[in-house]
């Protein structure tokens, strides 16, 4: 007869180690399925939630240490267990994308990459050759129209889910499974699998501290009769309202902008001028980008935020070039610390809040003031944030807004 | 068959390239207006309907209130313009009003800044709070508070700003209106008892009005399509006027595609609209020719003594010139050594001020290489415009009154017709639809091709130089042997070079700073300079935004194209002396067309 205690220990072994990853996984997956919950629900369900939940080390030494972080689940220790691997993907990536194509690499984004940025990149793999444009809000038509024109046409796509909506519905965004090259699959609860969050905007309220101690905290508060004719915005921000609509409802945003509007709400594409000229106190708009001391932003209580993803185009003629931007851009820690710390890419967006908390703790310059308006709004939960299953109402607000604030 | 000869293959080509220029693109976005919302073709919606239309003539689409609001803009503005225009002309040409030249020289100054550069000088003076003009206007008696009189984002405001600030083009046509026309007429009713007003109203109106009208209606077109102060000031209660209703179709908000099918059937409506206008247009200056005052060689225009009104009129002329020519220099001036917008003060001055931003441009390589572009392009299709604006006036001139050369007039003429903002999106579809087969998209030869549409005014202006020239000349050439083409090339081309050369100056100057037409074309690859500046000033773009720098290029690329103008001016002018002291003609010559006439004939 066999001994049957060598069979029987090694199951209770299996059993054991079973077991035990199975609490792991549970550990990390708790905090990211409630994070993908909340933006079903209000952010402020979501951080009621969230404390309990707080940063458990895995017992999967591969696995992230999950912060919740509003709706977003921030990996603390994503440079241990995410970047090696995202590293050595760039490698082999770098190697595909220089022989493509003749190593070219289009970027279409909302704004134009700046000379530094591209030489930063070409610091790291000077083979590939970027041409960069910015289209703003037409980056969703330029590339669908390049592709119906026969032109060369992005590698890239990007934007916030709203931005992007007719270029993702219209299939431009290839299906690319960013786990196998080594991003957190806790990365992915906002937006499709295929689009990598690179980085967190939304508007600001800025004003020039050395005029104006602080401005109200919510945007019926500039309705107020010390703020009259105080305020401006650009055509193009009108979208800054939307947030506000999708907390309280369309009727309730088109009333406040009506009663801003009666207050001399000042709609001017040259708010920024404005602001500096002190004609007027506050601005809202999107990130400061104006170095000049005293200028400061504050966020405002029910103000959109957004995601931005960037992903691969269906019709790019250098994808491989497309994932190693997009990687490098999102996750590489020499670039991010620039980003964080030198003036020169101040005005660059700011870095997907899932990366470490250690790594925003070294923000300088325009980078912090963005995040210090930005990410204690976000964890209180007075942000309402851009989600696929929200994406149709948030358009339908946005146009509402503009529509408003234009007189249409 | 007989072989066609030089002068046939030349005319050809330039009709077909007039009808490749002009026809073409406005067929396509007649079409456009037909295929869906969006692109006309490779798109799921592209199918054919009358969707566009519907939207447009309903309710929701704005047409009436588009149509009213536009109105009265353009229709206010242009009244604005031409009446301060032929002021200033007449206190120019007609009266002994001291510093006459430096005067002209002033109104030309809103004319040279790069209108979307033009655009951050007029916040800095008409903002409410700090803007240097309500605040000189706040030190007079009748206004007080901190903020005003002037609203600029009111919409009776954009009305007196855009008639403000659109002076300087009637001011050019009307000068040589006013230079060319004997005093005799006017000194006889006054000989005759007539007082000036008299004078004024029943002898110099009555001849200058065809002119005038002829200007007024070149006006409305031209204001049709401009876009900077709209776009500026006018977001507030100028939504509905026409430039900015199909800016804002055309770069939608998040979320959303253009609708480039509704703008199209904007743009189509709007096109009939300045054809009505523009037929009104050839009507109005049809006989001119009649009430043309003789100019012998006796001729001298006749100024009128202001006697103790000279002070006034200077006052007045410098309450005009401040605010529209010294002002927006100053404060362009003020944004190139500051980083960023701050009210102009000596503390600021002396803080902030410095020449870091023309040492940052000096240094941009794209700086350079856009400037490069811009010359290459502009250059390029002001010769393309003259070349076959000049074959075409050949033609027409020379070939009586068959309907193939009232139909060439026409064509020819009607670019006056479409606003560049129109001529823009209609050259964009176009390019769009032709690029899977001739990629030309992206490359400074598109924009070049698109610029070439002005067509119409050196047409004009060649199409009266040739008149001016005697058939002798010709017959001569003929009877000695040579053919159409040599007779043109070596007797024609020479006498009116003096009169297209003026014209491709202007036309050099507007395509240097041109920014509307390449709107839906330009990329980092063909970027002419006024899009580069107008990344720098542009908060949306990020990374580039650095509006001292753009101000600082604004001024460089100003400086630029003056010194370019008028080195062009003195070799021209050089060579047209050389010509004339050699042949028969001399510039005093009626019968030798020059350049100073050259925009009389636009009228």
């Amino acid at each position: 007869m066999r001994d049957r205690k060598p069979w029987l220990a090694g199951s209770l072994m299996l059993g054991t180690v079973l077991v035990a990853s199975a609490c792991s996984s549970g550990a990390a997956t708790t905090a990211p399925s409630a994070a993908s919950v909340a933006p079903s629900v209000a952010p402020s369900v979501a951080a009621s939630v969230e404390p309990s939940m707080a940063a458990s080390p895995s017992a999967d030494a591969n696995a992230c240490t999950i912060v919740p972080f509003g709706p977003i689940s921030r990996c603390q220790n994503f440079y241990d267990v995410a970047w090696p691997k995202i590293n050595a993907s760039l490698d082999t990536l770098y190697a595909e994308a220089k022989s493509t194509d003749g190593g070219q690499l289009v970027i279409w984004d909302w704004y134009e990459q700046s000379p530094d940025t591209v030489k930063a990149f070409n610091a790291r793999f000077p083979d590939i050759k970027v041409k960069s444009q910015g289209f703003t809000y037409n980056t969703s038509s330029a590339i669908i129209t390049a592709k119906a024109q026969g032109k060369r046409n992005s590698d890239i796509v990007s934007g916030s889910l709203t931005s992007m909506t007719a270029m993702y519905d219209q299939g431009f965004w290839a299906k690319v499974d960013w786990t196998q090259y080594g991003v957190p699959k806790e990365f992915f609860t906002i937006g499709a699998p295929e689009m990598l969050p690179d980085s967190v905007n939304g508007p600001l309220m800025h004003y020039d501290s050395t005029k104006t101690s602080s401005v109200p905290g919510t945007f019926p508060g500039f309705a107020a009769a010390d703020w009259k004719g105080k305020l401006a915005i650009a055509s193009f921000d009108a979208q800054n309202f939307s947030g506000y609509g999708m907390k309280n409802g369309q009727d309730a945003m088109t009333t406040m902008i009506a009663n801003l509007k009666a207050n001399g709400l000042v709609v001017s594409d040259k708010a920024d001028t404005l602001l500096s000229s002190g004609d007027v106190n506050a601005v809202s708009a999107g990130p400061l980008y104006d170095p000049t001391p005293g200028q400061a932003v504050a966020a405002t209580q029910d103000q959109g935020m957004y995601v931005q993803f960037s992903g691969v185009n269906s019709d790019a003629k250098n994808p491989a070039a497309a994932k190693l931007w997009v990687l490098w851009n999102a996750y590489d820690p020499a670039w991010l610390k620039s980003r964080m710390t030198d003036p020169t890419f101040n005005t660059t967006s700011e870095p997907y809040p899932g990366l470490p908390s250690a790594l925003f703790a070294t923000a300088t310059g325009l980078m912090k003031a963005n995040q210090d308006a930005w990410f204690p709004a976000i964890e209180n939960g007075s942000t309402v944030f851009e989600t696929l299953i929200n994406r149709d109402q948030y358009n339908t607000m946005i146009d509402a807004a503009s529509k408003a604030v234009s007189g249409q | 068959m007989r072989r066609p000869s030089g002068m046939t293959i030349a005319t050809v080509l330039a009709v077909a390239a007039i009808v490749y220029l002009l026809v073409v693109p406005l067929a396509t976005e007649l079409i456009s207006s037909f295929r869906g919302p969006y692109l006309p073709f490779g798109v799921p919606t592209a199918k054919w309907g009358i969707e566009n239309y519907q939207k447009l003539f309903s309710l929701s689409g704005g047409l009436p209130v588009t149509i009213a609001a536009t109105t009265a803009y353009v229709g206010g503005a242009a009244v604005i313009s031409v009446g301060l225009a032929w002021a200033l002309a007449w206190v120019v040409v007609r009266t002994d009003l001291r510093f006459r030249d430096v005067v002209a020289a002033l109104v030309l100054v809103p004319y040279i800044i790069p209108p979307i550069v033009r655009a951050q000088s007029y916040i800095l003076m008409l903002a409410p709070h700090s803007g240097l003009f309500n605040q000189v206007l706040r030190i007079l008696p009748w206004w007080s508070g901190e903020t005003g009189p002037i609203d600029p984002f009111a919409f009776p405001s954009l009305i007196v700003i855009q008639g403000f600030a659109a002076v300087t083009f009637p001011f050019l046509l009307l000068l040589p209106i006013l230079q060319n026309m004997d005093g005799g007429l006017e000194e006889a009713s006054r000989t005759a008892g007539g007082t000036p007003v008299q004078t004024f109203r029943r002898v110099t109106l009555p001849l200058l009005w065809p002119a005038t009208l002829g200007i007024i209606i070149l006006q409305v077109i031209l204001l049709l399509g401009s876009l900077e102060i709209p776009l500026l000031f006018g977001q507030e209660q100028g939504g509905a006027i026409f430039a900015l209703r199909l800016w804002n179709l055309l770069n939608p908000n998040s979320g959303q595609l253009p609708q480039y099918g509704l703008a199209a059937a904007y743009g189509v409506t709007f096109l009939l609209a300045t054809t009505l206008i523009f037929r009104g247009y050839v009507r109005a200056t049809r006989n001119a020719g009649r009430r043309a005052s003789i100019t012998g060689k006796a001729f001298r225009p006749n100024r009128m003594a202001l006697g103790r009104w000279r002070p006034w009129a200077l006052a007045i002329v410098i309450a005009y010139l401040v605010p529209t020519a010294v002002l927006p220099a100053v404060a362009l001036g003020w944004a190139s050594i500051t980083a960023r917008a701050m009210p102009l003060t000596y503390e600021n001055l002396v803080q902030h001020g410095s020449l870091d931003s023309f040492r940052a441009v000096l240094m941009d390589p794209e700086f350079w290489t856009s400037l490069g572009r811009t010359i290459v392009i502009a250059g390029g299709s002001a010769t393309i415009a003259i070349a076959v604006a000049t074959i075409a006036a050949y033609v027409v001139a020379r070939g009586g009154s068959r309907r193939g050369t009232r139909v060439l007039d026409i064509i020819a003429s009607s670019s006056l017709a479409i606003p560049a903002i129109i001529a823009g999106f209609a050259s964009f579809l176009f390019y769009s639809v032709l690029n899977s087969t001739v990629p030309l998209l992206g490359t400074i030869w598109v924009l070049m091709l698109v610029y070439s549409y002005r067509i119409a005014i050196s047409y004009r202006v060649s199409h009266s130089a040739i008149l001016q020239i005697g058939t002798e000349l010709e017959e001569s050439s003929a009877a000695s042997g040579a053919t159409r083409l040599t007779t043109f090339r070596r007797i024609v081309l020479p006498l009116v070079a003096p009169a297209t050369a003026a014209v491709w100056i202007q036309l050099f100057i507007l395509g240097a700073h041109e920014f509307t037409l390449p709107a839906f074309l330009v990329t980092p690859d063909n970027r002419p300079l006024s899009w580069y500046l107008y990344a720098k000033i542009d908060p949306a773009a990020a990374q580039l935004y650095a509006p001292g720098q753009g101000a600082a290029m604004a001024l460089l690329f100003t400086v630029f194209v003056i010194l370019f103008a008028l080195g062009l001016r003195w070799v021209v002018g050089r060579r047209s002396f050389a010509r004339t002291t050699v042949g028969a003609a001399r510039p005093t010559d009626p019968a030798a067309p020059d350049a100073a006439g050259a925009l009389r004939t636009l009228t």
